[in-house]
């Protein structure tokens, strides 16, 4: 079993905490990503985990047992680098076989081990190279057949594709999902592209300044932020924020925005929606919600009109970002890269309602969506 | 200074495809040196230390060629482990095989001194003196042949001084080219003296070996494809 309970986990250096007494429960066999911008403390908790930090505070189990003071050989974990962390002196096959021998492996085992996890990852013909002539993509897979030979319960892997190139990171974040289904082992992923998180986590940990946001599934994540961080985070472009204040109206509630009246879906919470009633929230609408035509299979009732000028096309090959001004924001519209449109160019979209998000402006915290303890987060 | 000392640690390379042909013949050779420059250094103080003892000389060379065969097919290698392995193991059949062949090439040597001598006063002696010699080098290099094939590990058949006679004469220019080249390599450091104090120390030992153990694997290739008629190159043999 290679369950993961970070309890009240917090780590201080000095006076100064960098991580808040952070709960999380990580199953056997979970691909975990921890995501979140630079310095919000997801490195900094696989390095408590991985036993390269010390925990200043709360407890850290692996499977059953306590693993605060265990030290980091011993907990049948292995760590992928962001930097490979190669020995340079070494050829890969020594490379991957050094924790082995460490331990004192029989060489036959140590020569099988290396060379099956090289089959895996298709670095057989690299075995007798040294780090110096490897690619990047090359010495990933290294350092992956490094972690693999060990054979441990737990992989860690730090921004193990941020010096590739996109393309070789596609290809990459493809093979890193395979292996994980591949050695029925725990994966957990610290990155700050919010794409790899997307495509590879079975959960997604959003972090900020050391505090964990929201622990979901992807789509979940994508679809029901539980605060406006979350939100514009998860999702290319992000999402768009619109001041607005809720009105109640014969035909329900709507958002006033810019003298345009939204109706909010009846589908939504009117208990949770009610407290706000004439106050002003943030309105969340995805660039993919904005479309040039009404799309038929939405009900027309979850679907409003808005007028904006263009002040930039983007072309993107599969889609077009229109940079709006609507009502005196800026706004980034997902069309069909077909869609005829020229800069300053004033057009009518269409919003699809049914997938709004609404925010307390003050708290930042959704209104339709709330966190549990944990992460497990529910729909409200 | 320490970031360009790490950088020049870390810094990517072109990598590796692996579709790429594999290298053959002189190419091979020339990037099996450039590849295992340190490990030939420490090998050739492996085979010097270890033929100080003298009648150590044949299984330190033949432990030496087992490495070699290992950096010819670029497979990885732990030197000192691989070496003291294949120098226990071949110890006492490569002693037996470089006796034997010391022996046969040191009597074809001094029939050929010998005749040598007569021929100085009758010409008719010349005749004997080249066979003799040609006996002396046939021995040489068929010996030399035999302790190549017999630290192959890959290669378990019996009959091995049979089938290294046998491409000794199919592929009679390998080996000799080899002795040649290592004889050019004591020579220049015999010439240059004192310069080349250190040649035998960093280079002379385990360059020999390798240059013997290219030669007898590009034989045996040579040979194996004169025998089946399929094209066969001295890399196919050698991965």
């Amino acid at each position: 079993m290679a369950s993961i309970s970070l309890r009240k986990l917090r780590k201080s250096y000095g006076a100064a905490t960098v991580i808040h007494d952070i709960d999380l429960e990580i199953r056997d066999k979970e691909f975990v990503v921890f995501v979140g911008p630079s310095g919000c403390g997801k490195s900094t908790t696989l390095r408590m985990i991985a036993g390269l930090a010390e925990v200043s505070d709360g407890e850290l189990y692996i499977g059953e047992d306590l693993v605060n003071d265990v030290p980091s050989k011993d907990r049948d974990i292995a760590m992928v680098f962001q930097n490979y962390a190669l020995y340079p002196h070494m050829t890969v096959y020594k490379n991957m076989a050094f924790g082995l021998a460490l331990r004192k492996a029989k060489p036959d085992d140590v020569d099988r081990k290396v060379r099956d996890a090289a089959a895996i990852l298709d670095i057989e013909h690299l075995l007798n190279r040294k780090p110096k002539a490897l690619s990047g993509g090359q010495r990933q897979r290294v350092a992956l057949g490094r972690a693999m030979v060990r054979n441990p319960e737990v992989f860690l892997l730090d921004e193990p594709l941020s010096n590739l190139d996109a393309k070789l990171r596609g290809t990459m974040r493809a093979e890193i999902t395979k292996l994980h289904k591949r050695l029925d082992a725990t994966f957990i992923y610290v990155t700050h592209d919010q794409i790899e998180a997307m495509t590879m986590a079975d959960r997604i940990v959003v972090m900020k300044d050391g505090h964990i946001l929201q622990v979901d599934t992807p789509q979940r994540l994508y679809d029901q932020p539980v605060n406006m961080f979350v939100a514009g985070f998860i999702g290319a472009p992000q999402m768009n924020m619109l001041p607005a204040t809720i009105r109640r109206r014969e035909t329900g509630f709507v958002a006033e925005f810019d003298g345009t009246e939204l109706p909010l879906p009846a589908t939504l919470d009117a208990a949770r929606i009610t407290p706000y009633l004439d106050r002003e929230v943030v309105l969340g609408i995805r660039p993919e919600d904005f479309h040039e035509i009404a799309p038929p299979a939405v009900d027309p009732d979850h679907l409003a009109q808005l007028s904006g000028k263009v002040e930039l096309s983007e072309l993107m090959g599969a889609e077009m970002h229109l940079n709006m001004r609507l009502g005196g924001q800026d706004v980034i519209a997902r069309v069909s890269p077909r869609y005829a449109v020229a800069d300053d160019q004033q057009v009518d979209l269409v919003v699809d309602l049914s997938n709004l998000h609404l925010f307390d402006p003050e708290t930042q915290e959704s209104i339709l969506y709330a966190p549990t303890p944990s992460g497990t987060q529910a729909a409200a | 200074m320490i970031a360009r000392l790490r950088d020049s640690w870390t810094r990517e390379g072109p990598g590796v495809p692996k579709d790429m042909p594999p290298k053959t013949g002189l190419a091979l050779l020339g990037a099996t040196i450039r590849r295992e420059a340190w490990d030939l250094f420490m090998l050739n103080l492996l085979v010097a230390i270890s033929s100080l003892a003298i009648i150590t000389i044949p299984a330190a060379h033949a432990a030496g060629a087992r490495v070699a065969q290992a950096m010819l097919r670029d497979q990885p290698i732990y030197l000192l482990r691989d070496y003291m392995q294949a120098f226990r193991a071949l110890f006492w059949r490569a002693s037996g095989l470089g006796g034997a062949a010391a022996l046969l090439v040191g009597l074809a040597g001094y029939g050929v001194y010998i005749y040598g001598q007569l021929a100085l006063h009758s010409v008719i002696y010349t005749g004997p003196a080249i066979i003799l010699l040609a006996a002396a080098l046939f021995f040489a290099a068929c010996a030399l042949q035999a302790v190549v094939m017999m630290s192959d590990a890959q290669d378990t058949r019996g009959g091995l001084l049979r089938r290294a006679a046998a491409i000794t004469l199919a592929s009679p220019l390998h080996m000799p080219a080899a002795m040649a080249t290592v004889a050019a390599l004591w020579l220049a450091h015999l010439m240059f003296y004192p310069v080349s104090v250190f040649l035998p120390a960093v280079a002379n030992f385990s360059l020999g070996v390798l240059l013997v153990t290219f030669a007898a694997l590009s034989a045996k290739a040579h040979a194996t494809s004169r025998a089946t008629g399929r094209p066969a190159s001295a890399t196919q043999e050698t991965r």
